[in-house]
């Protein structure tokens, strides 16, 4: 348990009508919804777009929520799901979302974070530049595991899947997110010699 | 399963004791399971090191600003007007309270006292003395398929509520 408020004493303050109460809230969750959202947008402008919407989603939608699961839990199925909307009315080709050239193409036109200069990549410059390069799925799940700190029970939540499914796309997420590494990494290698 | 599976459970702390203690052993006595346990235990390492992305400074006063504009979200419970559940229970009430004033009325109340232990219940009772117009029948009919459908729809309503929850 937090020292400061919990996000239950949070949502009953919001509840009781006060607003500025949910700028808390706001302020606490907004790195995971944003980075959440930046897996499926891969743009800084779209993750922050749709990060605003999911918080006003959020706020519209608060008396709804069942205080009998994590608050989290809930959030990130919004997340995912507005994320998801989002990425579907991007998407100008009828490809499916599970394309994986798509997304290839879509990274070639970012990031600032590629701009940076080779003594200043570290390792985890590499791993966040290999999530990148993942299926938004993968990213997800990977995102959720272990930035988000949700179980497999609770990422099968949010992504309305089975948590059998979960353990397997995860394992698999891992897999390709090494292999990944492993090609960053050597072309890294290859270029400073 | 394969070796990259089993040691990924391992790490994650999801198999058994005993699947648990077997791993730990081929981890300290085979080089193969030892060198994909280090590899993998370094990217774990990794993931577990990375830091969230940030949105801009302004995000937090973006989103408040907005919300300034939504009319505050009430919970669950005051968007249910109290006087509907009330009239609800009160049908449901009289509609019990007059089953049983109707069953009631209908008893045999003069079944001797020394009766066999077994319990007899006297169906001529209904036959000759239950006597309700066809209009009634059919009224009680509807009621009793309706009471089932709102008991049906109260079922489906707290299994949505949970699947949801």
């Amino acid at each position: 348990m937090r020292n400061e408020n919990s996000d239950i004493e949070i949502i009953d303050a919001v509840l009781n009508g006060s607003q500025k109460a949910y700028g808390d809230l706001v302020k606490r969750h907004q790195k995971y919804v944003f980075t959440l959202a930046l897996r499926f947008t891969r743009s800084r402008e779209d993750a922050e777009e749709v990060s605003q919407d999911v918080f006003i989603k959020v706020y519209r939608s608060l008396g709804a929520y069942q205080k009998s699961g994590k608050f989290t839990t809930w959030l990130y199925t919004i997340v995912y799901h507005t994320s998801m909307t989002h990425l579907r009315k991007k998407r100008v080709d009828t490809r499916s979302i599970d394309d994986e050239a798509t997304f290839i193409q879509i990274e070639n036109h970012q990031s600032d974070r590629d701009n940076y200069s080779v003594e200043n990549k570290s390792r985890s410059f590499y791993v966040n530049k290999a999530i990148q390069m993942l299926l938004p799925d993968d990213a997800t799940i990977i995102t959720l595991f272990y930035q988000g700190e949700q179980s497999l029970e609770e990422i099968a939540k949010v992504m309305n899947m089975e948590a059998n499914t979960i353990k397997v796309k995860l394992h698999r997420a891992r897999h390709r997110l090494k292999e990944k590494l492993e090609i960053l990494l050597k072309g890294e290698v290859k270029e400073l010699i | 399963m394969d070796i990259e599976q089993k040691i990924w459970d391992y790490i994650d702390g999801l198999c058994s004791l005993k699947e648990q203690e077997e791993i730990a052993l081929l981890i300290k006595n085979n080089p193969t399971y030892k060198n994909k346990y280090e590899e993998l235990m370094a990217l774990q390492l990794d993931l577990q090191a990375l830091d969230l992305d940030e949105p801009s400074m302004a995000f937090t006063n973006k989103v408040m600003d907005k919300i300034t504009l939504i009319n505050k979200p009430l919970s669950a419970k005051a968007l249910i007007d109290k006087r509907i559940i009330y009239g609800l229970g009160s049908i449901f009430g009289i509609l019990i309270l007059a089953c049983l004033v109707i069953v009631l009325s209908q008893v045999n109340w003069n079944i001797p006292l020394n009766t066999p232990s077994s319990f007899k219940v006297d169906l001529s009772v209904i036959g000759d003395d239950f006597n309700i117009s066809s209009s009634t029948k059919t009224f009680l009919m509807y009621s009793f398929f309706m009471f089932d459908t709102i008991l049906g729809l109260m079922i489906l309503d707290k299994y949505f509520r949970k699947k949801l929850a």
